[in-house]
């Protein structure tokens, strides 16, 4: 049985009673009223109900009896706060949601449209057949169209009689480079580093073969590395290519001796800049090197008379700039780029004192070594069919690039006539 | 939580013992730093391996579970195989060898250069067929001024050609690149200073 709370004497009254039966005070107009708790099985807390001024009423369950409240609770700590609690936005938060049916309730137009949208979205989820397209596209014709006109452009120059092309001259950087090579004292040793990928052996075989030529005319001792996977073997490809081309025979370990591979970059060159016996204590043969007279006095790179590296990468010859430059103290550092590198490459010739101390670059480097030095002319052979194929290149660019301009002018005119 | 500690105790004395080498001249710290050093080597020498067999396990897998395109794996582990006993019986620059590379290795590479260049050309030209930018026509002005520029043109043999193509390379590329290279170097030693104090601990992924 539940019963409602005076705060005055805190007795415990009969449900429906206005006054206290104890001390006949008013049991409406407090906060502290416990409001009475049915016995239907609604569970305290659960089931808080308000009494009728709005205020905020405890539960009182009959088990606790009159003892079940301490003196505490006979003035409620919320008697003060009766106008400051918004009770209708509680009421909304706490009570029961009304019971909706699940069933949607649809009229007859808006059951022809869901099936209307139902088939629509059917036919959209499922798969189509993609359209068949042709296998030759326009865009394959105008490839097959680029290839043959640089095949022409290229062979031109090789079938017919070529237009007077201009060689390109020797600039300060190749002329430092062959005086240095031609200043090298008889058997000396040099070490060259073979750091380009195979795609770049067609632009950088021919000054490769120049500057070996002019250092086996030097009966240099050649050491050759790489921080390349592939460079092992591409330097003894272009060894194989200057024995042809300088009519010499050069053979391992009496003239050359190959290290091989320099793993771990960076660490790696920074390592064969301290101590390149640690680095390769053999040859990639597993020939014993350092013992040899032309490397017994070597220790580190510095030892060399040169250092030659040829690369395809900025970043592999700023390495080489960076890592192993510092350490050489009196040994000139030369270096051999494909022309993509030349921009960050040449800045290191140009600046004062030089960290490159000679450098050819690309194709153009090569001829104008050649023209300098007066030796091998295989760089200069190329030059005319490298030229026209450029031009060619460009010319290209430049006239699909006009076709293809004009082309989007009309489409855009065909799509939106007013021009808007 | 000791195995953690240990890491990066490990990882902060060693980045500082190197670091110290470059700054400090004392015959043990050089020498330290000269063994740390051919150990780095030595293990990047031994991921190559790793990697190498890394590649052998991931495409006999595709073949062994007949994934879509595993006759290309197939073709990648032969080709490995024959390149590799070749190398290890008759030697890594023996004339065998040499042969693979001459007529394999080289052709293959070049060729895919040049479809580069063919590639690059139709992209070029197909360039202005989208609605053309202020900087879209800066790039294929300044592209055709490269080109144009290296060469010799029995048509178009001006000085000043090649004189804007050398300001092109020496000026605003290098300056670009630089920049660019800046913020690279900014970057890692901001990454090398957080590893250093263990910030960052890439040893523990």
């Amino acid at each position: 049985m539940a019963g409602l709370l005076c705060d005055n004497c805190g007795a415990i009254n009969s449900p429906g009673n206005q006054v206290c039966q104890h001390c006949q005070a008013s049991l409406e107009d407090h906060l502290t009223q416990p409001e009475p708790i049915s016995s239907d099985g609604d569970v305290p807390g659960q089931s808080q109900k308000f009494n009728s001024t709005g205020h905020l009423g405890f539960p009182v369950d009959d088990h606790l009896g009159s003892e079940g409240y301490d003196s505490g609770h006979k003035q409620s700590p919320l008697a003060e706060l009766g106008d400051v609690i918004p009770i209708e936005t509680v009421v909304e938060e706490i009570s029961k949601p009304k019971p909706y049916s699940l069933k949607i309730r649809v009229t007859d137009a808006q059951r022809t449209n869901i099936r209307l949208l139902e088939k629509l979205t059917r036919t959209e989820a499922g798969s189509r057949p993609t359209p068949k397209t042709s296998n030759i596209t326009t865009q394959h014709i105008i490839r097959i169209l680029i290839m043959l006109f640089l095949i022409l452009a290229i062979s031109w120059p090789i079938f017919f009689d070529p237009p007077h092309l201009p060689l390109p001259a020797a600039d300060s950087n190749v002329s430092s480079f062959s005086q240095h090579i031609l200043s090298l004292p008889l058997d000396a040793p040099v070490l060259l580093a073979f750091d380009y990928e195979p795609g770049y052996a067609s632009e950088l075989d021919t000054s490769t073969t120049a500057v070996l030529d002019q250092l086996m005319s030097r009966n240099a001792y050649l050491t050759l590395v790489s921080t390349s996977t592939s460079g092992a073997i591409q330097a003894e490809r272009a060894i194989s290519i200057a024995e042809v081309k300088a009519a010499r025979i050069y053979e391992a370990p009496t003239d050359y001796v190959n290290l091989g591979y320099i793993p771990g970059g960076a660490t790696g060159l920074i390592g064969l800049s301290t101590g390149i016996r640690s680095t390769f204590p053999l040859s990639i043969n597993g020939d014993q090197v350092w013992q040899s007279p032309a490397l017994q006095d070597v220790n580190t790179p510095n030892d060399f008379n040169l250092v030659i590296v040829i690369t395809d990468s900025s970043a592999t010859a700023r390495t080489w700039v960076e890592q192993v430059r510092p350490n050489l103290i009196n040994t000139p550092l030369l270096m051999i780029t494909s022309a993509q590198v030349e921009p960050l490459i040449r800045p290191y010739f140009d600046s004062d004192p030089a960290q490159v101390d000679g450098l050819i670059v690309g194709l153009a480097g090569s001829v104008g070594y050649e023209t300098f030095t007066g030796r091998i002319k295989e760089a200069s052979n190329l030059w005319g069919s490298f030229s026209m194929s450029v031009v060619a290149a460009a010319g290209l660019i430049l006239f699909g690039g006009m076709v293809s301009a004009i082309l989007a002018a009309n489409k855009q005119g065909q799509d939106y006539p007013g021009g808007e | 939580m000791v195995k953690r500690t240990l890491l990066i105790a490990v990882t902060i004395t060693t980045g500082l013992v190197i670091l110290m080498g470059y700054f400090i001249n004392l015959p043990a710290l050089v020498s330290v730093r000269k063994i740390f050093l051919n150990w780095a080597i030595i293990l990047a020498a031994v991921a190559l391996l790793i990697g190498l067999i890394n590649l052998i396990v991931v495409h006999a897998r595709k073949i062994i579970n007949k994934e879509p395109g595993s006759h290309y794996s197939l073709v990648l582990l032969v080709s490995l195989m024959v390149t590799a006993v070749v190398g290890i019986v008759s030697g890594p620059t023996s004339k065998m060898s040499q042969w693979i590379f001459n007529n394999i290795q080289i052709p293959i590479e070049t060729s895919l250069m040049a479809l580069l260049a063919v590639v690059l050309i139709s992209a070029a030209i197909r360039f202005t067929y989208r609605r053309p930018t202020s900087f879209s026509l800066i790039f294929i002005f300044t592209t055709l001024i490269i080109m144009l520029g290296t060469v010799s043109n029995p048509w178009l043999n001006v000085s000043w050609l090649s004189e804007l193509r050398l300001w092109i390379t020496r000026v605003p590329v290098v300056g670009g690149a630089r920049g660019i290279l800046f913020g690279v170097v900014l970057g890692t030693i901001a990454t090398g200073l957080r590893v250093l104090m263990g910030a960052d601990r890439p040893y523990e992924d």
